[in-house]
């Protein structure tokens, strides 16, 4: 026979674990209420990081809560897209996705389909340029081209990866010139810039924020740059329309993304807070000086880039006959 | 002279009361950080950077600087006290520096180390000050030929990492190969990865090291009843005696410019160094039979190789701005993002910097052997505490070192298993010190093997025509030859030795 | 049979295995090297050297001290080191059900009262102050992500 104090402990109990239970379910609760993950799919230092460092203050600033920047390297990107894309859609989950981010479908097993995500908004867009060492014989893109079509195979071009997002972009200037480079991997971008300082091989494709130390130090030389118009910070450098050539864009942009399926309010809330972020004068000031364009693309157009993103990747894919192999 | 005049400039930033506190902070933190396991210098500078943007850069890169070399000092603690190396480059120290602990000689290993570790910081950044501009450019003509010669330098000096037997050595060395194929190579397939994707990058460095030490170490020690002391408790002293010094002053010395000029080639050359000194120090030693059982030059040697290739790592980044290793990847991010671009223009657009950060590492250097030696008395203590309080808590910190490394749960697996790997490998005569360094060399060795072919279109004497790399794999060569020659001799000797018995 | 002969014998197993799976990896040309080569070379090195190890223990010739001593040094031991398993694989997998702090204290609680013979109330109190002080300061104070339980603590 239970008595009347056992009754009431065990009502207590019960109380105190629905309670528990549930308290995830409260969703009146104030957005956000715990820090928000910024999930990095490459190794600290690098470029994703410190877009994520320069977005943080403003970002933390404008939408009242705190950021934890989380990295998540390995798999060319993919351990963290995939993280991202099965994250619990409650508005704490973002991660920045690049290029890189639509290749992995094609390029690995474990890549994740761009419309598994919600992109946010765009924060940033790095035009890359074609760099050889400032002794090379080449004085611009013509003579490069000219020699590589008379050399199949003898001009080397380093990358930061087979199947990795300038891999790709050096394929693509295959694709459209004709002509046929010897590429040497390199494990990163950092590898490959060190091998052309190094004279270990002849030319290497990398965002401007990177190459510019080295062309202002006099070490580089630019032949071509990846964008439409030329770069406010090299205008004497030639795009590849200029040249005669198809423009393929070549370059790294970031959006954020969310997993699919983050309630409105709060998708909107993190749209803001990133929209104020890239528009803090730090930001742009720090991204003025290396290059980069802050700009700015919405969740209504974003969809719609990607698309459009994967198509012209997806081109040059086809043309070299990449395929994932395990 | 010039660089006098510029060390001037550099002191004065230096020594203001903001850089000097946030130094102070920078290597307190770093210490700290290299005690635990798992949480590495460059998860911690890309944490700590935030906290940082409002402090003016040449502040904030002195702050996360000491972080990196603090971080050198810390690691050795944990290597010696529990035979787990809080990093990479600590692994070896495991070696000796553990069984002296086990000897009631704590003391004196730390002591050593934490000395050792000042007099070859100090001489790393007195060079790093006077020669740094050559010999980046030196540097810079490591291109992937070059990398492969010295890992097969690397390879070379198995044998000397394990007092068991050679053929022993080897096995367990391939079988670190192996382990490090495991994970993506560089066309893009992934290998041994049995479908995990946390294995995509491979299997992590500190898992493995956290349950072949730690774990390994633990097991072992729980077969006794644990009440019994693992540790002896008489404590020998809690400094280097005369003894001490006089073994270990010629293996910091060498072990200082090995690291030095180490640190400066790309990989993971902090690592390599420690391994190398130790290599060398047993070869060169007059009794190699010592080492294993608590040798101090074991200790001395590669804790001042890993200090000094710290500051042989900034020569790269401060002069050409190019990092050799992610935690220096990470502090070239953080000077990008105080709006300073690390490049060949630094010296000349940010002399400040540059030179502000180079004075305050002597001081940094300074500040840590302050820090450290007061604390070994305490460290001394922790091993008094009965083992059944300590081990639990030995395993929660390999729990969440492994763990934190990349906040993967199947790392933890790993983890475990190769607890249970290191476990068997001691009750089978096989030590772990050759397989972690096949382990790490392994990834670099297939990849500069493959890029320089390649490069060379499949021709295999591009090793052989360029000077470096064939310099390199002439001294490998070398190495190769003495051992078999000194094997040869040995048998010789003992052959002798059974004829005359006969007699 | 001795440990020798087992080693070397499952070292030659273990090269085996490698060197087939190898064979699965594009193995390109001596030109451009594929994913199969490296290892295939390795797990060759492998095979041969163990199989002189496994030689050596046949024929008695002992390369090492490490045989001659007992496998276990006491008796109790086995049942030890398998209850140090035990609590090993229970932590792992308990973590991301239960929650870092819980999973910790458990685990503290169980190696400390079974193997560190720890009295039950000694081993209450440890594993209560282990787990408190680990969730301020790994969780708390250096913000790790520990993996977070069903019901978020």
């Amino acid at each position: 026979m239970k008595t009347r104090k056992q009754h009431m402990m065990m009502v207590a109990v019960w109380v105190t674990l629905s309670l528990l239970l549930t308290a995830n379910g409260f969703a009146q609760e104030k957005f956000p209420s715990r820090p928000i993950q910024f999930i990095i799919p490459w190794a600290p230092g690098g470029g994703g990081t410190v877009n994520a460092q320069a977005l943080q203050p403003h970002f933390e600033k404008a939408i009242g809560g705190s950021v934890q920047i989380i990295n998540k390297p390995g798999g060319g990107g993919t351990i963290a897209w995939n993280y991202v894309a099965n994250a619990a859609p409650d508005g704490y989950t973002v991660g920045v996705t690049n290029q890189s981010f639509i290749l992995t479908q094609y390029t690995t097993r474990t890549g994740v389909s761009f419309k598994k995500v919600d992109p946010i908004i765009m924060v940033i867009d790095m035009p890359a340029a074609l760099a050889v060492r400032t002794d090379a014989p080449w004085k611009n893109f013509k003579e490069y081209i000219g020699y590589a079509k008379a050399n199949p195979g003898k001009v080397q071009m380093g990358n930061s990866g087979m199947g990795a997002n300038y891999h790709v972009s050096a394929l693509g200037i295959e694709m459209v010139t004709g002509v046929k480079l010897t590429h040497v991997p390199f494990k990163g971008a950092g590898p490959s810039i060190t091998a052309l300082l190094g004279g270990h091989v002849d030319s290497a494709v990398s965002e401007l924020p990177t190459l510019l130390p080295y062309v202002e130090g006099k070490k580089f030389r630019l032949l071509v740059v990846g964008s439409p118009e030329r770069n406010p910070a090299v205008p004497d450098i030639p795009t590849m329309k200029e040249e005669g050539y198809e423009q393929i864009l070549i370059g790294a942009w970031y959006v954020w993304s969310a997993p699919k399926g983050v309630p409105k309010n709060r998708f909107q809330k993190l749209h803001d807070a990133f929209k104020a972020a890239m528009e803090a004068p730090e930001y742009r000031e720090l991204y003025r000086k290396l290059g980069g364009v802050a700009r700015y693309m919405g969740p209504q157009e974003l969809p719609a880039f990607y698309e459009q993103e994967d198509r012209a990747l997806k081109k040059i894919i086809d043309f070299s006959g990449f395929k994932p192999i395990e | 002279m010039e660089v006098f005049q510029n060390m001037v400039t550099g002191f004065a930033i230096a020594i203001t009361p903001m850089n000097l506190v946030l130094c102070l902070v920078g290597c307190f933190v770093g210490t700290l950080i290299g005690v635990l396991p798992g949480i590495g210098p460059a998860a911690t500078i890309a944490l700590l950077l935030p906290v940082t943007f409002n402090l003016p850069p040449a502040t904030a890169i002195i702050m996360l600087s000491g972080i990196f070399y603090g971080a050198m000092y810390g690691g050795s603690t944990t290597a010696i006290l529990v035979n787990i190396p809080g990093e990479a480059a600590s692994a070896i120290t495991c070696l000796d520096g553990y069984q002296m602990a086990r000897q009631g000689r704590a003391g004196p290993a730390l002591g050593i180390a934490a000395f050792g570790s000042f007099i070859a910081g100090t001489f790393g950044v007195f060079l790093l000050m006077l020669i740094a501009p050559p010999v980046a450019d030196m540097a810079l003509k490591f291109g992937p030929p070059e990398i492969f010669a010295v890992m097969v330098l690397g390879l070379t000096i198995l044998n000397y990492l394990s007092s068991g037997s050679l053929i022993k050595a080897f096995i367990i060395g391939l079988i670190g190969l192996f382990i490090g194929m495991i994970g993506i190579d560089i066309a893009g397939i992934y290998r041994f990865t049995f479908g995990i994707p946390d294995f995509y990058d491979g299997i992590g460095l500190v898992p493995v090291l956290m349950g072949l030490f730690g774990v390994a170490e633990v097991l072992l020690n729980l077969e006794q009843i644990v009440t019994r002391h693992i540790f002896e408790t008489r404590i020998k002293g809690l400094l280097p005696n005369r003894e001490d010094w006089k073994r270990s002053a010629m293996p910091i010395l060498r072990g200082s410019f090995i690291g030095f000029v180490m640190g400066v080639i790309p990989g993971p050359s902090n690592t390599i160094s420690s391994f190398v000194s130790y290599a060398m120090e047993k070869r060169l030693s007059k009794s190699p039979d010592r080492f294993g059982k608590g040798a101090i030059e074991g200790v001395a040697g590669p804790e001042s190789a890993n200090n000094s290739a710290c500051a042989g790592n900034f020569i790269p980044v401060l002069t050409l701005g190019i990092p050799t290793s992610a935690v220096m990847a990470v502090i070239v991010g953080a000077f990008i993002i105080h709006g300073v671009t690390p490049g060949p223009l630094l010296i000349k657009n940010n002399p400040d910097i540059f030179w502000g950060t180079i004075a305050s590492m002597y001081i940094g250097n300074i500040m840590l052997l302050i820090l450290n030696l007061p604390l070994i008395g305490i460290w001394v203590r922790v091993l008094k505490v009965p083992y059944g309080i300590l081990f639990p808590l030995i395993l929660l910190f390999c729990f969440v070192g492994a763990y934190a490394n990349n906040n993967s749960l199947a790392e933890l697996n790993v983890m475990i298993f190769f607890g249970l790997v290191g476990y068997l490998m001691k009750k089978t005569g096989f030590e772990p010190a050759p397989l972690v360094m096949a382990y790490i060399l392994c990834p670099f060795l297939e990849e500069a093997f493959r890029q320089s072919l390649i490069k060379s279109h499949g021709d295999f004497s591009i090793f052989i025509k360029r000077p470096i790399s064939a310099t390199i794999l002439a001294i490998a060569a070398g190495i190769i030859v003495l051992n078999v020659f000194s094997g040869v001799k040995q048998r010789r000797k003992s052959l002798l030795e059974k004829i005359k018995e006969e007699d | 049979m001795n440990r020798e002969k087992i080693t070397g014998i499952f070292l030659l197993g273990l090269g085996l295995a490698v060197f087939l799976k190898s064979l699965t990896y594009p193995l390109g040309t001596l030109r451009r090297p594929g994913g199969g080569l490296f290892p295939l070379i390795a797990s060759a090195f492998l095979m041969g050297l163990s199989a002189l190890l496994t030689l050596q223990a046949f024929r008695g010739k002992e390369v090492d001290k490490s045989s001659q001593s007992p496998f276990f040094s006491e008796k109790e031991a086995p049942r030890r080191i398998l209850l140090g398993f035990a609590g090993l694989l229970a932590y792992r997998y308990l973590l991301p059900v239960i929650g870092f702090a819980v999973s910790t204290a458990v685990f503290i609680f169980f190696l400390s009262r079974f193997l560190g013979r720890l009295s039950w109330g000694m081993s209450v109190v440890f594993a209560i102050i282990t787990a408190v002080v680990s969730y301020y300061l790994f969780q708390v104070w250096l913000k790790i992500p520990m993996p977070m339980p069903y019901f978020g603590v």
